[in-house]
């Protein structure tokens, strides 16, 4: 997906859907499934703190894109959960886990000048899958595109059954 | 075992932080430009530029001349006890979009003698566009965080992240 407020809408818009199926998924929970949707991106850090600095620090080849694959975002997961309280683990790791799932997925369908996509089950594989290209990340339209699906969700699943 | 405890909770964190640690460390050592990268890049022309001669690498930065056109590009690396740093300017032939000074260019080219390479694949992009992305993303960033604030508290005996009921109900809110 192009940008973080992208992943944060699709987070939003997952969330609110199940909240029509799960009654317990109040917007509390659904914010968790977007901190979830932003988590990858937590490899980003690299804009200020290059990897290749922390590998002169520790004397070994490190790479923040590590956050951004299927291992790296589980574990990533796994510390979110134990953040909270022991009652709530259950449905923070499944809200966690398809926020970050869901990013996963939509940056594997970024164009790439190489006609393929990252590493993104790393480290069952360093397998970089075929990428459709369906946008850039500097696009505009998929934000708004998926600004107005989120309005529209949130007023079919929060606004609607409360003002009939 | 529950990790619930306050010392296990820490203690979890810790191991979970390690071990994401080495994964990042992992990924560095399959993506190490002394190895080569999978997929080679500016990093890896910066380490080993008539290595790479002949082959096929994904370069991008901004456009500093239209006639050639030629680009700057970052570089950073770990190897041989080191952190490289820099620039590289990579003059781009066969780009068949129109570019401008200022715009960023992203081509998948062969590599060529003398900093020279052909392009294969690219993609122009006007530098307000990374603006707008910057932008939008620190909005996202500060919109979840404020949902955080106000949907969960922190238990600060537990040093656990809580929900806050009285803000939430399954009809309510956004």
């Amino acid at each position: 997906m192009p940008d973080l407020l992208s992943h944060a809408f699709i987070g939003y818009i997952l969330c609110t859907v199940l909240a029509l199926r799960y009654e317990w998924l109040t917007p509390a929970y659904v914010t968790v499934g977007m901190a979830g949707a932003l988590i990858p991106d937590m490899a980003k850090i690299s804009l200020a703190i290059d990897g290749s600095l922390v590998g002169a620090f520790i004397d070994l080849p490190f790479s923040w894109f590590g956050i951004h694959t299927l291992g790296g975002a589980t574990v990533a997961v796994l510390i979110g959960v134990l953040l909270v309280a022991v009652e709530e683990r259950r449905r923070v790791l499944v809200l966690l886990s398809i926020g970050a799932g869901s990013h996963l997925f939509a940056d594997a369908l970024l164009f790439k000048v190489t006609g393929f996509s990252y590493p993104v089950f790393w480290p069952l594989t360093m397998y970089r899958p075929p990428t459709p290209g369906l946008y850039h990340s500097t696009n505009i339209w998929p934000s708004l595109l998926l600004a107005s699906v989120a309005a529209v969700t949130w007023y079919v699943v929060r606004k609607r059954p409360h003002s009939a | 075992m529950m990790v619930s405890s306050r010392t296990g909770r820490l203690v979890g964190v810790l191991f979970l932080l390690v071990v994401l640690g080495g994964l990042c460390v992992g990924f560095g050592v399959e993506n190490s430009v002394v190895d080569g990268s999978p997929v080679p890049n500016a990093d890896d022309l910066a380490y080993d530029y008539t290595g790479h001669i002949g082959q096929a690498v994904h370069v991008g930065g901004p456009v500093v001349e239209t006639d050639p056109v030629v680009i700057e590009t970052e570089y950073e690396y770990y190897a041989d006890g080191e952190q490289h740093a820099g620039i590289l300017r990579l003059t781009i032939h066969d780009v068949s979009t129109p570019v401008e000074k200022g715009h960023v260019l992203r081509t998948y080219a062969v590599v060529q003698p003398n900093t020279e390479l052909v392009a294969r694949n690219e993609l122009v992009i006007p530098q307000w566009h990374y603006w707008y992305m910057y932008v939008v993303s620190a909005i996202a960033g500060f919109w979840v965080l404020a949902r955080l604030i106000r949907g969960w508290t922190i238990d600060i005996e537990e040093l656990a992240l809580i929900r806050r009921n009285t803000s939430d109900s399954p009809g309510g809110g956004s």
